[in-house]
């Protein structure tokens, strides 16, 4: 449970044209603004204006495939999520700066770099959201296969070592600047990291001061076993899916336990699970707007996301027959386990008589293991309500259906609701993420201490 | 003639941060690098650079202005919402980076900043940065190394063709997979099979700015940069080098024009600094008066344009384009007003058409 007086958190999830498959397809998205800078701005200055505590560009490592080959109903391709945040950095004040990055595929010390370097540009708004990368981004790699789940865990908790000790490199003091006796910085006040690993050697220290937050806010979004646990060392923001509250609330009593058995404040972590909502005027116009985007969805695209989903070419089988198990399993396996839906998955076409039944329910959402609510700016507050006083979450990331309009719907509509309800902030209340979070900012560990 | 700028906290000259004014926090204060894009940009210089001169990512020594040193790519980032016209340059290692992620990284930032992108190459080992890295590049292979990522870079970019993105709303074509080609890379250093997950840049493939005057470094600008930034302290030394660069660049099998050869100027307008010894131009005095040395090289054509480095921020910088810009351009020697959007225009470079556009695909 949640005490009385805690408010949701907000995090945008920006992903183009929107979360619905077929959004970049509706009348209103501008699919070829997408590129441009000019419309990453205008979406961070609505959730801005909307007291948002941030957004969030997630990160991908090779052009989306089915069966080996590219393929053309959606965008395929992910622009650099830092790069993104770095240019949003001074065309926003207030709200926080998040991006995906792979701890597989980059050096630490280049890590390390550049979420210290956007925190100081934003001003202590950074945040790192720390993945592992899907197999699918060994063959741009050089890499003969993809590192298994283990070994990458493994890695990034390394990585995360490196990244801490490189932060704390340098005293809160060290930039004493003394023109007179000719010293930028004070030697003394700065220390290497020194780091000796299986896969990194990092000496350190970097040539950029502790970042203004100590250190970016870490986010995690592993529900593996593997990922809770590693989540549960360090992360400060828990991405989830959670589709009914009672997985929601089982989830993050689970993760808080976890954090408590890693010596940390459970209230040091805010768990975040993805919200798709549909928003009405009332509950009707809701219904209606959502069977709207199903008609949007143009059968290539359904077909298209599972064959996906499935590596498999499901065009050749008959709609109207149950799913080819028998062909599907062993594909699934070699799938990456985002957000351990594969079994939520199997649970869904289990519940579908044929591939068709399963289109037709699914067609709403990119993503069916999020939380997906139709209705009113009252009802999904209510909705939204529920979720935190019931302890089933500390916030959500929000996936728009389509961008700008529907997140404009959202800021104008449901986020007077929930202030009304007193669930949300009316402004913000301090300049940096940590500061919006309600996170502590780590202090500096003493020479050669723990942090 | 060609005008770039490198951008730094202090200034170019060692003492620059020690002066009156400078103040600890523009080191890592974004909207004082922006500011100074801006200035940059008023005087229609062609482009400002970040991560100029090249240096190891090893913390240097306290009494220098540029010990501390923010990431560069990102600093460009950030200032490109806060400029229209202006070329953003950043330097980036190749050391420390994966082909792939360089040219995702490069073409996120030319679409973003709509054609304004441009690659310093940092290319060198630095003695200090084996510290700090993993990677196992030594100097036996480096010059091997980096020309090898070039051509993945340059392919990776390639690899969408120009019209790939369709978006088609009604026959639910958002792209023409036809048009998205995989790379297939086998080589000595790397393995890259693409494509890249970023469509084609805006400019093709963002402007490749060099600053490596070694043999191996112009045999390498020769073939793939499209700007050479060169340390010379005599027009004649100047000259050596564009020719160098410019009949090897002839022998070479690579797109449109020669590097253009820009000349490291430092700018110092004020008697507040001593004079610094250097094997580079150097330039004390009122900013108009460097116009007829300007001038005089490039009508030679020893060089294409200069490298402006400010002695000291912002005065420096202040004088450029409040002197020195308005003398040019009363001369007609640079433009009044950009006319172009893209970097690779403003340069007057053509724009390379995919290698993969010719594939019959």
């Amino acid at each position: 449970m949640n005490e009385p007086g805690d408010k949701l958190h907000l995090g945008l999830w920006m992903l183009t044209t929107g979360h619905h498959i077929a959004a970049w397809r509706h009348p209103d998205s501008r699919p070829e603004a997408i590129l441009k800078i000019e419309f990453y701005r205008e979406l961070a200055a609505i959730a801005e204006a909307g007291k948002f505590d941030m957004v969030f560009f997630e990160d991908t490592l090779a052009a989306r495939e089915r069966n080996g080959e590219v393929f053309g109903e959606v965008s395929i391709y992910s622009l650099d999520p830092v790069v993104s945040i770095a240019a949003l950095a001074l065309a926003t004040r207030n709200i926080g700066l998040a991006a995906s990055y792979s701890t597989t595929y980059h050096e630490p010390f280049v890590l390390a770099s550049k979420f210290a370097t956007i925190d100081h540009l934003s001003r202590g708004r950074a945040a790192w959201n720390l993945v592992t990368s899907g197999p699918a981004a060994a063959r741009n790699f050089g890499s003969a296969e993809h590192p298994d789940k283990e070994t990458r865990y493994a890695r990034a908790h390394d990585v995360v070592t490196i990244c801490k000790a490189l932060w704390d490199g340098w005293g809160e003091q060290a930039v004493g600047f003394d023109q007179a006796g000719g010293a930028l910085y004070d030697a003394a006040g700065v220390r290497t990291a020194d780091f000796v690993g299986r896969w990194d050697r990092v000496r350190g220290p970097l040539a950029i001061p502790r970042p203004p937050q100590g250190y970016p806010v870490f986010i995690q979004a592993g529900m593996s076993e593997w990922g809770m646990d590693f989540a549960a060392s360090f992360a400060e923001v828990i991405f989830c899916a959670a589709r009914t509250l009672e997985d929601a609330q089982r989830f993050r009593s689970a993760m808080r336990e976890r954090a408590r058995g890693h010596g940390r404040s459970p209230d040091q972590m805010k768990i975040l699970p993805g919200y798709f909502p549909m928003i009405g005027a009332t509950e009707k116009e809701a219904l209606e707007k959502e069977a709207y985007f199903r008609e949007l969805t143009h059968p290539a695209i359904q077909m298209g996301l599972l064959s996906e989903r499935f590596n498999l070419d499901l065009s050749r089988y008959p709609m109207d027959k149950p799913f080819p198990m028998d062909d599907i399993l062993p594909r699934l396996e070699e799938r990456p386990n985002i957000g351990g839906d594969r079994a939520r998955f199997l649970a869904d076409i289990g519940e579908s008589e044929t591939i068709g039944d399963y289109c037709r329910k699914m067609a709403a959402r990119t993503y069916s293991s999020h939380q997906y609510k139709a209705g009113s700016p009252d009802q999904i507050a209510d909705h939204m309500g529920q979720w935190l006083r019931e302890g089933g979450c500390d916030g959500f990331i929000l996936m728009p259906a389509q961008a700008p309009g529907e997140l404009k719907l959202f800021v104008d509509h449901v986020v007077p609701a929930l202030r009304r309800r007193g669930l949300f902030r009316d402004d913000y209340e301090g300049s940096t993420l940590r500061d919006h979070l309600g996170l502590e900012r780590p202090s500096r560990p003493a020479f050669g201490g723990a942090p | 003639m060609i005008l770039a700028t490198a951008l730094n906290a202090y200034g170019h000259h060692p003492l620059a941060w020690r002066t009156p004014g400078a103040t600890a926090d523009r080191a890592s204060d974004g909207s004082w690098f922006a500011s100074l894009a801006r200035m940059a940009e008023a005087a229609t210089l062609d482009f400002v650079s970040f991560g100029y001169p090249l240096q190891s990512t090893a913390l240097a020594s306290p009494e220098r202005g540029d010990a501390i040193q923010l990431d560069p790519l990102s600093l460009a980032s950030a200032t490109m919402t806060q400029t229209h016209r202006i070329g953003l340059c950043a330097a980036v290692a190749t050391a420390y980076w994966a082909p792939f992620n360089i040219a995702r990284a490069f073409s996120s930032f030319d679409n973003l900043a709509e054609g304004r992108a441009a690659w310093l190459v940092d290319g060198a080992l630095h003695p200090d940065d084996a510290k700090n890295t993993s990677a196992s590049v030594t100097a036996d292979v480096v010059q091997a190394r980096n020309r090898e990522f070039l051509q993945v870079t340059r392919r990776l970019w390639d690899s969408w063709e120009d019209d790939a993105i369709v978006l088609d709303k009604e026959n639910a074509r958002f792209t023409d997979a036809g048009k998205v080609h995989r790379i297939d890379h086998r080589g000595a250093h790397f393995t890259v099979e693409g494509p890249l997950n970023a469509p084609r840049p805006v400019q093709g493939r963002p402007p490749i700015v060099m600053a490596d005057q070694s043999e191996p470094g112009l045999a390498l600008a020769a073939e793939f940069a499209d700007v050479l930034l060169v340390r010379a302290p005599t027009l004649e030394a100047a000259a050596a080098l564009s020719r160098s660069v410019k009949t090897q660049a002839r022998a070479c099998d690579r797109y449109g024009t020669a590097p253009r050869v820009l000349v490291d100027a430092l700018v110092a307008t004020s008697e507040d600094l001593p004079a610094c010894d250097a094997d580079s131009l150097s330039w004390r005095g009122p900013a108009a008066g460097l116009a007829d040395l300007m001038q005089a090289w490039t009508a030679s054509g020893a060089c294409d344009g200069f490298n402006l480095l400010p002695a000291s921020l912002p005065g420096d910088l202040i004088a450029v384009t409040q002197t020195l810009i308005p003398e040019l351009r009363r001369r007609r020697l640079v433009r009044d007003a950009y006319e172009d959007e893209t970097l690779r225009e403003h340069l007057g470079l053509t724009r390379p058409a995919s290698v993969f556009s010719h594939a019959g695909a």
